[in-house]
């Protein structure tokens, strides 16, 4: 293969890469990978969970069924400084949160309770602290009322 | 025709009239002949924001691609000096959503909504190759949709696609020149069309004010 073929084939491959560069900290932030009646990727600590369709019959979200329901997901990557963003849809009276177990060593060191709503609603916050790549993500549901998440990223900020 | 049958039809039909109108009605627009097909393309003004594309961005989506080209085909037939029955179908709304998945590609949800609906014009022939006209329409529109997302942990896209069937209703005002068989057509309207409908009952309206400009072919002269 001549040189200047080769360059373009490595600048293709950088620019793709680049390209492709995710910026996500958690896999699937849309509760769309469901193995059977689980989550592909979320592992369940705690309680029941329901794959529900949302506004599209198949653009899923996980009804967190009964209390408590804890699901959880290390992190894939570090980060200085990370964006939450969620959307749910959260019965008065019913508790749902986002947790950082910034170095996977047990500890909760960020918090965040989801703001109830009757329709779904978007929420973000900025985490400064950051997360390094031992890092735990937990989302947590107390009390019965219903709770139905259709989306929980967290990215780089 | 009389002028109280004129006004009848209308009234059926929604147009404002100018009575006098009524006064050329022994002028035949293009020779009499009863049927006729039309041809139109271009531009319309969709509703930007609607609760269905507010809950759209709810759930991640952006950057919508708004399609503005809009197609009409028809076909006319006169059933009565000044007043025709049209089948006619348009092309009202094209639009594509992307949302960042977080891994992999992007997930898509696109729609294209279309009318089958039945007209009805009254029209005024001011010469016999040159008539402008109002019609009023109502039928069902379809709406086609699909998303494409991930549901299993390969790479791979699974695309759904669904049809939402609504309603619409329109108004169209347009002018006409024709030679004895081809013409040259001008219309403006407005559609309403409330759909789709998403899950949590959220609708869109796909209509909204539309141009076009287009061919018209006359045949069908009455012995």
């Amino acid at each position: 293969m001549k040189r200047p073929t080769l360059t373009l084939l490595s600048l293709a491959c950088l620019l793709s890469a680049a390209v492709t560069c995710e910026s996500d900290i958690i896999d699937d932030p849309s509760f769309q990978l469901w193995c059977g009646q689980r989550l592909c990727v979320w592992d369940t600590e705690e309680g029941e969970i329901r794959k529900v369709p949302t506004w599209h019959t198949n653009d899923y979200g996980v009804d967190l069924v009964g209390s408590p329901v804890i699901l959880s997901q290390e992190a894939r990557n570090s980060a200085s400084s990370v964006r939450i963003e969620v959307t749910s849809q959260i019965q008065q009276g019913t508790i749902v949160s986002v947790e950082i177990d910034h170095e996977g060593d047990g500890r909760i060191d960020w918090t965040v309770t989801v703001p109830p709503s009757e329709d779904f609603t978007n929420h973000e916050w900025r985490v400064d602290e950051g997360v390094s790549s031992d890092g735990i993500f937990y989302l947590r549901k107390s009390g019965e009322g219903r709770a139905v998440v259709a989306r929980l990223r967290a990215s780089r900020f | 025709m009389g002028f109280r049958v004129w006004f009848l039809l209308s009234l059926l039909t929604c147009c404002l009239v100018v009575p006098g109108w009524a006064a050329a009605e022994d002028r035949p627009f293009v020779d009499g002949q009863r049927g006729g097909l039309e041809i139109g393309f271009g531009g319309g003004w969709p509703v930007r924001s609607t609760a269905y594309t507010d809950t759209l961005e709810i759930f991640g989506f952006e950057r919508p691609y708004t399609s503005h080209f809009r197609f009409s085909a028809a076909f006319e037939g006169i059933v009565l000096p000044y007043f025709s029955l049209l089948l006619q179908t348009n092309l009202l709304d094209k639009r594509e959503w992307t949302r960042d998945s977080g891994t992999g590609p992007d997930d898509h949800y696109n729609w294209n909504s279309w009318t089958l609906d039945v007209h009805a014009r009254a029209f005024y022939p001011v010469r016999p190759w040159f008539r402008v006209y109002a019609q009023f329409g109502v039928g069902p529109t379809f709406t086609g949709t699909r998303l494409y997302v991930r549901t299993t942990t390969s790479r791979d896209q699974t695309r759904y696609k669904e049809i939402d069937v609504g309603y619409n209703v329109a108004g169209i005002g347009g002018l006409e020149l024709t030679s004895t068989h081809i013409g040259f057509f001008v219309q403006g309207g407005y559609f309403y069309s409330p759909t789709p409908k998403n899950l949590l009952g959220d609708r869109h309206q796909s209509g909204g004010g539309l141009m076009l400009a287009g061919l018209s072919a006359h045949f069908g002269r009455q012995r």
